[in-house]
């Protein structure tokens, strides 16, 4: 009897818990890759792959929905939502041409990913010869559903996750495009040496510009180099270049940065005149376009640290001479 | 032990699992959405026609996406110049439970968010479907804080027990990209769509090859006026990468 109390108890006291309403669970999705930049001459049948993965132990229903965006005014890539009436007819017009496709399945409604699954999907777009040169920039936004509850008071959380997609229709490849502005101070008493670098991009067409700026000292030899983060220019916008890429960047301490975008040269030591000179290439096609600055590095700090120890030995020197000369 | 004790030991386990695995049946089969569909401003893709791709062109598809792909007259370039791109987001929980709200009882609850990107930075963006709401369509307004200023773009502090209303605050735990909360105890409303107010950025950072957590904190406090019922709402956090 006593046996039989125990158990109905200890199972009751189970049961009663697992009643409770705790069925929250972590959400975490991956998608790669990020951005899918596509150019495509008419007439062109389009086809993008990329790859949705849900990351944790529950499955998790989604819904795909295509939101346009533009360019937000900090020049730094971020995105800026677009109201689909704020569209002109013929983006709207491809923004509902555009499918994506599981296999040779269009995608109808919402998917379910199951724990763990990596899914291929695939955007596909057909356009017809004659049809008009123009940018779409939009966002494959993938958002899951809620489906766990409380009886008690509570906020579901949904969780969504993007690609961004740039897709260019172009008839003639023409760059648009300048450096709008490359400089930094003329003097630096401390690293990091900072660069400001914008390109504008006046064409339709975005770009994807690649390149390099070389530091060189007094002597005419290379003491430095970056290699400049490899972004892409909406049309008709400009951006402001990074070098947040670079594995020697990764170590500088990003706490210590500004919110500003600025190209670095990490923390060394560095005395003297110096050149600056940027090598950029627009995009694949076009060449390479030089510019140069100049800017004089002096480390105040440690200057200031090296004359106190040079006045102090002096100073000692002069004593101990003196009472050597006094004996 | 004797023969009747273990017959009712075996009982109680199966009516346990029963009970138990009921719950996950319930989830392996969601077909069905529960809460309300979320309105993104811009509706979900619904095909009225399939494309049909003419088969001698269909391009070659891999398992893995490598830097370029070049079909017949486009041209696709995946991520940026590292192959294998990614970008992932995480929350440590899909519900943020408040138990049974008590007047001048402010209840405080967390959900950790989690990005990774290996190439491009991102910004995460937050919205609210409505305020907490009862079934009977009361709401627990949004926080104004302790001096009436908090909105959903600007913080200002709560810590008044008698100040009541929902919010939230984010603390950075790995990286700096929380926005606007620099200070301990700031709040904001989130924003809510069914007032139409835009979404907004709650992270933001660098591509820095490693993980970045912040902690959202939420808080709701309600008064004597407020009924003792249940009230939810639904929250949503999209990451998006910079391009």
């Amino acid at each position: 009897m006593k046996n039989k109390i125990v158990a109905f108890a200890f199972f009751g006291v189970i049961f009663l818990l697992l009643s409770l309403e705790t069925m929250a669970a972590p959400q975490s999705l991956s998608i790669s890759p990020p951005v899918i930049a596509i150019s495509a001459i008419p007439p062109a049948d389009v086809s993008a792959q990329f790859w949705i993965n849900n990351l944790e132990k529950e499955p998790v229903e989604i819904q795909i929905i295509l939101r346009p965006f533009t360019a937000t005014d900090k020049k730094n890539g971020e995105v800026e939502s677009v109201e689909s009436n704020q569209l002109s007819i013929e983006k709207t017009e491809l923004l509902n041409k555009i499918r994506i496709y599981d296999g040779e399945k269009a995608l109808e409604g919402n998917i379910i990913l199951a724990p763990k699954q990596k899914k291929k999907l695939n955007l596909r777009v057909n356009i017809p010869e004659n049809y008009t040169s123009l940018d779409l920039y939009f966002s494959i936004i993938f958002l899951s559903l809620p489906k766990n509850d409380s009886k008690f008071s509570h906020s579901q959380i949904s969780q969504g996750i993007a690609s961004n997609v740039l897709l260019s229709i172009v008839r003639n490849n023409k760059i648009q495009a300048e450096i709008s502005r490359f400089d930094s101070k003329t003097f630096f008493n401390d690293s990091p040496i900072e660069f400001d670098l914008e390109i504008t991009n006046k064409g339709s067409s975005f770009i994807s510009p690649q390149g390099n700026i070389t530091i060189k000292n007094i002597f005419g030899k290379t003491v430095g180099r970056i290699k400049l983060d490899s972004v892409n220019i909406l049309s008709n916008s400009s951006r402001l270049m990074s070098n947040y890429n670079e594995q020697e960047n990764k170590i500088f301490n990003s706490s210590s940065r500004s919110n500003e975008t600025k190209i670095y040269l990490p923390k060394r030591f560095i005395l003297g005149y110096y050149t600056a000179e940027l090598n950029i290439s627009l995009s694949d096609n076009s060449p390479t376009i030089s510019k140069s600055l100049s800017f004089i590095a002096f480390p105040v700090k440690y200057a200031i640290i090296v004359l106190i120890g040079l006045f102090a030995t002096l100073t000692l020197a002069k004593k101990v001479a003196r009472k050597l000369k006094n004996r | 032990m004797t023969r009747p004790p273990v017959v009712f030991f075996i009982f109680s386990m199966l009516i346990s699992i029963f009970f138990t695995g009921s719950k996950y049946i319930k989830v392996l089969n969601a077909q069905v959405m529960s809460g309300d569909k979320i309105n993104l401003q811009s509706e979900p893709i619904v095909p009225t026609e399939t494309i049909s791709m003419p088969k001698k062109e269909k391009p070659r598809l891999t398992d893995s996406p490598s830097d370029i792909y070049i079909g017949k007259n486009f041209k696709v370039k995946y991520g940026f110049e590292k192959q294998n791109s990614n970008f992932s987001f995480s929350l440590s929980s899909d519900l943020i439970d408040f138990g049974i709200l008590s007047p001048n009882n402010p209840v405080t609850r967390t959900n950790l968010l989690t990005i990774y990107s290996n190439s491009t930075g991102y910004i995460v963006l937050a919205s609210e479907n409505q305020e907490l709401k009862s079934s009977e369509n009361i709401p627990i307004p949004d926080t104004t804080c302790d001096n009436g200023s908090c909105t959903q773009t600007i913080p200002a502090v709560w810590k008044e027990a008698t100040v009541y209303g929902f919010g939230y605050r984010c603390d950075k735990l790995i990286g700096n990209d929380c926005i606007d909360f620099e200070a301990d105890q700031l709040f904001k409303q989130l924003p809510d769509l069914s007032k139409e107010e835009a979404w907004e950025k709650v992270l933001s950072g660098h591509s820095e090859d490693k993980k970045k957590q912040a902690k959202i904190t939420y808080k709701v406090n309600i008064s004597n006026a407020q009924k003792i019922t249940k009230y939810i709402n639904t929250l949503t956090y999209i990451a998006l990468p910079n391009f």
